[in-house]
């Protein structure tokens, strides 16, 4: 019989902005003194005693970071949370694992649980790798003989049992991240509750990272909440994913279809910017914007941007210095910032109005992975006139058809410059 | 084994002391303790002795500039026995009340990451002192005996067995009033910079390098109002047969300490919940 292993209801979640961390004494004494003793009403400060009322707080002071959730999550499913930096991922596992309490709404849960934020919590550098598994494993929940039963299997597993009794300061990050996730490969709770913890190593790790995962969550018995940025895998491991927007749950269904969603609601916020008011529109004397836009090619069934996808781009302007000559560049850069192209138009004086451009980045040339655009202004091939940063982001899945290799590609281009390979000799075969 | 449920909310929890939480986690709040110890003597060359070589020098301290140069009274006992004893005790009972303070700080980075019952790091770091006391206190015991044999003045009595009460007493203290400031700082960092100063005065506000016999009558109210002097006197009562003892008095410094541990655990409990959206 499946029952649920996590129950999620009404679940909100408030912070205060504001310098709420750097209160000082004076302040809260001059704040009580005016309350308590002059009768004075002040702006809703959070008194000492902890109030968790909903009501009467001034809302300019409060952010919600969860509204209204509620989900069910399955024994033995593995259920990923997938949405943009600030849609309140982090919040709600915070939640789930008992780090912060909700304001309100309850999580219900059944079996142990274990939450796993980062890999290698409460590691100590002075200590030994033998010491900080065993500290690393009690502070995740492990038992002591559970460790010491499961000992040897975890320093295999990390590939490090030279330096067992080395300090752990004296290892390389790499090192350290393999003894931290090693040990964490080896908890065995009921419900697992896993962060990002995937975008840390090297390729040959994460994929170690992610087959221990599907073996974990293969098995049937432990539930898995998952958060991640990394769409495909979401795709791969879950079961079922949910997508949060703005501490709100837009969608919870198949994988796929919330990828879909998610993609789609991308799509309105990143490929294509239009500013009808001219007053609005970001620029300067010289240039004013009116529209940019990325518009994939997408084939029959496809949904998400892959390798495979021509990408066209296409923005519009208005330059309000006539006889100009102007050249107009696009900058391509990868999610971390490094520049992958720099290709600018032929330089021509244009007169005052309206003018388009396009450009289209051909299939099979870049390679999967997040990248944004920038567009620059330059007159006369020498002096930049205006510089529109990150007008346009969005993420390339992968695609490797036949390709039995499932690592990581390299390198930011992936083109399909033919290599042929012909025979020299034939000598051999005789 | 059936899983058992839980359920979170938003509702604090009236504190029922954690016992069943402490006895649930006692394997982490042990491996705290062999942390703080394997990790804060590596790479040195006495190792632990560190442990007993800091009093020592503290003692020694005091016995050349407050005996020999400033000439105040040990009650007519043996110097470094009179501060020995005196330094470790309220070592234990500073280091303790301060380290429990600044718990948030210390551990944000695996508060942040994990959950398990915070009360935990508090009462390892406790705990730890405890461990440092005893071994501080065999050093103390060998002074003892050496004390008893050579200086007549020496006169231990019954009130030695309350050793077990006294230190009892003072980590009571330590771990609510510790716990009082930790909650207290979170929001108000002001307290941390205040407290390392506060505990400097505090211990001349209280018997460590002299008896309070020579205090002036009109000082000496003061001075029992301050919950930590009737514990060092009774300790120095028993094993030197100098002090100032009273059973009122000590009624007071258990009573002090019981407010300490119940209103700090009360205190932490409420606030531990909003604690890491504040940090």
């Amino acid at each position: 019989m499946k029952h649920a292993a996590i129950i999620v209801e009404d679940l909100w979640k408030r912070y205060q902005l504001g310098d709420i961390g750097a209160g000082n004494l004076k302040e809260a004494l001059q704040g009580w003194w005016d309350r308590r003793i002059l009768g004075k009403a002040l702006p809703a400060a959070d008194d000492l005693t902890g109030d968790n009322d909903l009501s009467g707080t001034n809302p300019t002071q409060d952010f919600w970071a969860l509204k209204n959730i509620g989900f069910e999550v399955t024994k033995g499913e593995v259920f990923g949370i997938i949405g943009k930096n600030g849609a309140g991922k982090s919040t709600l596992l915070k939640l789930l694992s008992r780090i912060s309490r909700p304001t309100r709404g309850v999580i219900r849960g059944t079996g142990t649980i274990a939450s796993l934020l980062e890999v290698g919590t409460g590691f100590h550098e002075e200590l030994t790798g033998r010491e900080n598994i065993f500290l690393n494993g009690n502070i995740l929940g492990m038992s002591n003989r559970e460790i010491r039963g499961k000992f040897d299997a975890i320093v295999d597993f990390s590939g490090i049992s030279k330096f067992i009794d080395t300090p752990v300061k004296r290892y390389s990050s790499g090192m350290y991240v393999r003894l931290a996730f090693a040990v964490a490969a080896h908890l065995n709770p009921d419900i697992l509750v896993l962060d990002e913890v995937l975008s840390v190593g090297d390729t040959e790790f994460q994929e170690k990272c992610l087959t221990a995962i599907q073996e974990l969550a293969g098995s049937g018995d432990c539930t898995v909440i998952y958060v991640s940025h990394n769409l495909s895998s979401v795709l791969q491991l879950c079961n079922r994913a949910m997508l949060l927007h703005q501490g709100q749950m837009v969608t919870v269904g198949l994988p796929r279809q919330v990828v879909d969603t998610y993609f789609k609601s991308m799509g309105k916020l990143n490929f294509h910017r239009c500013w009808e008011n001219p007053g609005e529109a970001p620029g300067n004397e010289i240039i004013r914007m009116k529209k940019v836009a990325l518009t994939p090619e997408l084939s029959g069934q496809q949904r998400v941007i892959d390798v495979r996808t021509p990408l066209h781009i296409h923005f519009e302007f208005r330059n309000l210095s006539p006889g100009i000559d102007l050249s107009v560049g696009i900058h391509l850069f990868t999610g971390p910032g490094e520049c992958v192209f720099d290709v600018p138009s032929a330089s021509r004086i244009l007169g005052e109005g309206d003018y388009a451009g396009s450009c289209t980045i051909p299939a099979h040339f870049l390679n999967d992975g997040a990248y944004y655009i920038s567009i620059i202004f330059v007159k006369d091939t020498l002096e930049q006139v205006y510089y529109l940063e990150k007008c346009l982001a969005f993420e390339i899945a992968d695609h490797r058809g036949t390709i039995q290799w499932k690592g990581k590609w390299m390198g930011a281009v992936r083109p399909q410059f033919p290599i042929q390979i012909v025979q020299k000799n034939s000598d051999v075969l005789r | 084994m059936i899983p058992s449920s839980w359920e979170i909310t938003s509702r604090t929890r009236w504190p029922d002391f954690y016992l069943k939480e402490i006895w649930q986690y006692r394997e982490l709040l042990v491996r705290f303790v062999r942390r703080d110890f394997l990790a804060s003597h590596k790479q040195t060359v006495l190792g632990s002795m560190w442990i007993l070589i800091q009093p020592l020098l503290t003692a020694l301290i005091y016995v050349v500039i407050f005996q020999n140069v400033v000439g105040v009274s040990t009650a007519g006992r043996p110097g470094l026995l009179f501060y020995f004893g005196s330094v470790i005790l309220w070592n234990f009972f500073s280091e303790s009340t301060l380290a429990v303070s600044y718990t948030y700080g210390s551990h944000a980075a695996i508060f942040n990451k994990v959950y398990f019952p915070r009360i935990i790091t508090s009462v390892s770091i406790v705990s730890s002192q405890l461990v440092r006391l005893g071994i501080q206190f065999v050093i103390y015991l060998v002074f003892f005996a050496w004390g008893l044999w050579r200086d007549p003045a020496v006169r231990p009595n019954g009130y030695l067995l309350l050793l077990p009460v006294v230190i009892g007493v003072l980590a009571l203290m330590s771990l609510g009033l510790g716990l009082i400031f930790a909650t207290l700082s979170v929001r108000y960092r002001d307290l941390q910079n205040l407290l390392s100063s506060l505990f400097r005065i505090w211990m001349f506000a209280t018997p460590v390098i002299y008896p309070l016999a020579i205090v002036p009558a009109r000082y000496l109210d003061i001075l029992r109002f301050n919950p930590v002097t009737p514990l060092l006197e009774v300790f120095r009562y028993g094993f030197l047969g100098a002090g100032m003892h009273g059973s009122f008095y000590l009624l007071y410094s258990l009573a002090f300490a019981l407010a300490a541990f119940v209103g700090g655990i009360i205190l932490f409990n409420l606030r531990d919940g909003k604690a890491m959206d504040i940090l």
